[in-house]
């Protein structure tokens, strides 16, 4: 019987490097109880920020995406409700993020593009929430509070996001397709 | 590196507070919590919000109403008139809505979140 | 460029107060004023008025409700409780000229419908005890009612000639129960329009008539028959009146039955068949004694309608289902969660 050799690049490593610490961060924020349903600190959005700064827009994607599918596999909730709600805003936090690529790099950083990507998220899943699962208008009340939220954890995230590039610069910077991990 | 504010980050954060008190205005202010009003004979009583569960007696010209509020509807318990209209008429919950103890001269009006009715045909 | 943008940030807050001010929504110019007369509670909405031009206004169609209320009551002590005393005596009646007018119209209205409205079946409420403040405990007797109908009074029983009336039927008793209300509802939009005031609901318990707009059209919400909360809902145009009869209004029960005061001239007993029909037609007073006569029509309602000109028309059974008129359907909008189980019926 032939074996087949997967090969893997640098660039896979890394992307289940990412996407690993990502759905950990996924899972204990479902374990954390929260006053609102929907009211989280986005740490695992700062991931796919984070990988996007640091390799690019492929390795994000990847990242998201990643973290919600195994993310919703490991807390049973693939399918249901709660994981179309994470894809939801996964997919709206990616489109901000491309948007806000497209606006340029140099013009704007981690701090803008983490605000983007968290009222992204949360306003994609709002959306999802009232077109598929209440559409009841009193669901919209809930929507200031968290995007005030969305404004306060995305600018949290951002200076987080800023705080360790700025360390990874400090200890050379990994290039995209040359990094290797260790 | 992408490190550091740029001016994007201003701008973007200024756009995002802009967008988070819109929200509250246009989410919260447009809809006030719905709140009912107690009229006693042809004059207005009082102007109750419909948030919590609570009774309360309202002195019309035969005696005691007893009315029970709850968030977003209201009713009558008991009426010293005779023949109970008013406690069978039940929960009045959309605004516009009536119920009225003519005999004791105390009526009950919800006034809407948003006031989708100018009037409900009974 | 970021010290700049820094600088700019501080008019942030400012940008913010300005469009939470814009925002805000104006208080709409609406005035409303509500008393109690026939029987009901009457509320009057003006838009786009000042108080002080609608306030004699508003006075002067409170002094006329009341007024119809003291005479046209059908059971306390009225000048239509005269009249009646008088007619069954067998004598000639003095009838005022406008109480006259209004009874040639009921007339009209009593042939249109083909005897389905009836303003004579004021004996036949008092026999149901629904003569009174309360609410009746029992049925009457069968033989009572059957006496009634032997003897069957009817409008063309009685005659109107100069200013005088007169019965030719013992029993003819009127009951302006279901006509009083559109009359006085088209008094007050009359008074409405020679003040110049063009925006308006006038709404006596319920049934209105509603004239212009105010900011947008007067949206008017239908009742549910069974249900608490709004089965569906209309936007007027122009000047349109909306009546309702519902058999939810007065009843009481006996053995498990539901005994409602819209009772079919014809057996004597309440309407069957309908839980709560509602017209729209320009005038109230048509309107009002409509909703009645196509109530009792029961499903034989589109010619009935059609006999009295009314177009919109929209019926709900007693067990939910709803029926439209053409006409009607293309108004009206379900305000239920489930869209109840709907029938057009044609007009002929």
């Amino acid at each position: 019987m032939p074996v087949e050799t997967v090969t893997t690049r640098p660039e896979d490593h890394r992307i289940a490097w990412l996407a690993a610490l990502a759905i950990a961060i996924h899972v204990l924020e479902a374990a954390i109880p929260s006053p609102v349903p929907g009211l989280k600190p986005g740490l695992a959005n700062l991931v796919t920020l984070l990988a996007l700064l640091a390799f690019g827009w492929r390795t994000a994607v990847w990242v998201s995406l990643l973290r919600v599918l195994v993310g919703s596999l490991i807390l049973g909730s693939f399918l249901t409700p709660t994981f179309m709600l994470s894809l939801a805003g996964a997919l709206a936090s990616l489109l901000a993020l491309g948007l806000g690529r497209a606006l340029g790099r140099h013009w704007l950083g981690p701090l803008g593009l983490s605000l983007l990507a968290a009222l992204g998220h949360i306003s994609g899943q709002f959306l999802l929430a009232y077109a598929l699962f209440i559409p009841h208008p009193g669901l919209w009340h809930l929507f200031p509070p968290l995007l005030t939220a969305a404004l306060i954890f995305g600018i949290l995230n951002g200076i987080i996001a800023n705080l360790a590039l700025q360390g990874v610069d400090r200890i050379g910077t990994p290039r995209e397709g040359t990094a290797s991990r260790t | 590196m992408n490190t550091g504010i740029r001016a994007g980050d201003f701008l973007v954060a200024g756009l995002a507070l802009v967008l988070v008190g819109w929200s509250y205005v246009h989410f919260w202010h447009s809809e006030p919590a719905a709140s009912l009003e107690v009229w006693v004979d042809g004059a207005r009583h009082a102007s109750l919000p419909l948030i919590e569960s609570r009774t309360l007696a309202i002195e019309g010209v035969l005696g005691a109403s007893r009315i029970e509020l709850a968030p977003g509807r209201a009713r009558f318990l008991a009426s010293p008139c005779e023949s109970k209209r008013c406690v069978h008429t039940g929960w009045i919950d959309q605004g516009g809505m009536v119920a009225a103890c003519l005999p004791n001269r105390v009526s009950l009006h919800v006034q809407g979140r948003d006031r989708r009715y100018d009037a409900i045909n009974l | 460029m970021t010290a700049e943008i820094r600088k700019r940030l501080y008019l942030l807050p400012v940008l913010i107060a300005v469009l939470l001010a814009a925002c805000q929504p104006a208080e709409p110019p609406l005035i409303e004023r509500r008393f109690i007369a026939l029987g009901t509670i009457i509320d009057i909405s003006l838009y786009g008025i000042d108080a002080e031009r609608a306030d004699p206004v508003l006075a002067a169609i409170e002094r006329d409700f009341h007024r119809l209320h003291h005479d046209w009551h059908a059971w306390e002590e009225s000048r239509l409780t005269t009249l009646n005393t008088t007619l069954q005596q067998g004598k000639r009646a003095p009838v005022p000229a406008g109480l006259a007018a209004v009874l040639e119209q009921a007339r009209g209205l009593n042939r249109s419908s083909g005897g389905l409205f009836e303003p004579a079946i004021g004996g036949l409420m008092a026999l149901w005890g629904f003569h009174g403040n309360d609410l009746p405990g029992k049925v009457p007797e069968a033989d009572a009612i059957a006496a009634w109908l032997a003897e069957r009074p009817r409008m063309n029983d009685l005659e109107l000639e100069g200013g005088h009336a007169r019965s030719t039927n013992p029993r003819l008793q009127l009951d302006l129960g279901a006509f009083a209300k559109g009359v006085a509802v088209d008094r007050a939009i009359d008074r409405l329009r020679d003040a110049g005031i063009g925006n308006a609901i006038v709404n006596a318990g319920g049934d209105l008539r509603a004239i212009g707009a105010r900011e947008r059209p007067w949206r008017i919400g239908i009742r549910h028959p069974r249900a608490p909360g709004v089965l569906a809902s209309i936007e007027t145009q122009g000047d349109e009146s909306i009546f309702t009869s519902g058999d939810y209004e007065r009843y009481f029960e006996a053995e498990g039955k539901r005994y409602h005061h819209i009772i079919d001239p014809r057996n004597g007993y309440p309407a069957r068949g309908t839980a709560s029909l509602t017209v729209i037609h320009s005038e109230a007073a048509v309107a009002d004694a409509a909703a009645t006569a196509l109530f009792v029509a029961g499903d034989a309602w589109p010619q009935t309608a059609a006999d009295m000109g009314i177009e919109r028309v929209m019926r709900v059974r007693p067990d939910g289902t709803v029926e439209l008129s053409p006409a009607m359907a293309e108004r009206i909008r379900f305000e239920t969660d489930i869209e109840p189980e709907v029938t057009l019926r044609g007009l002929p």
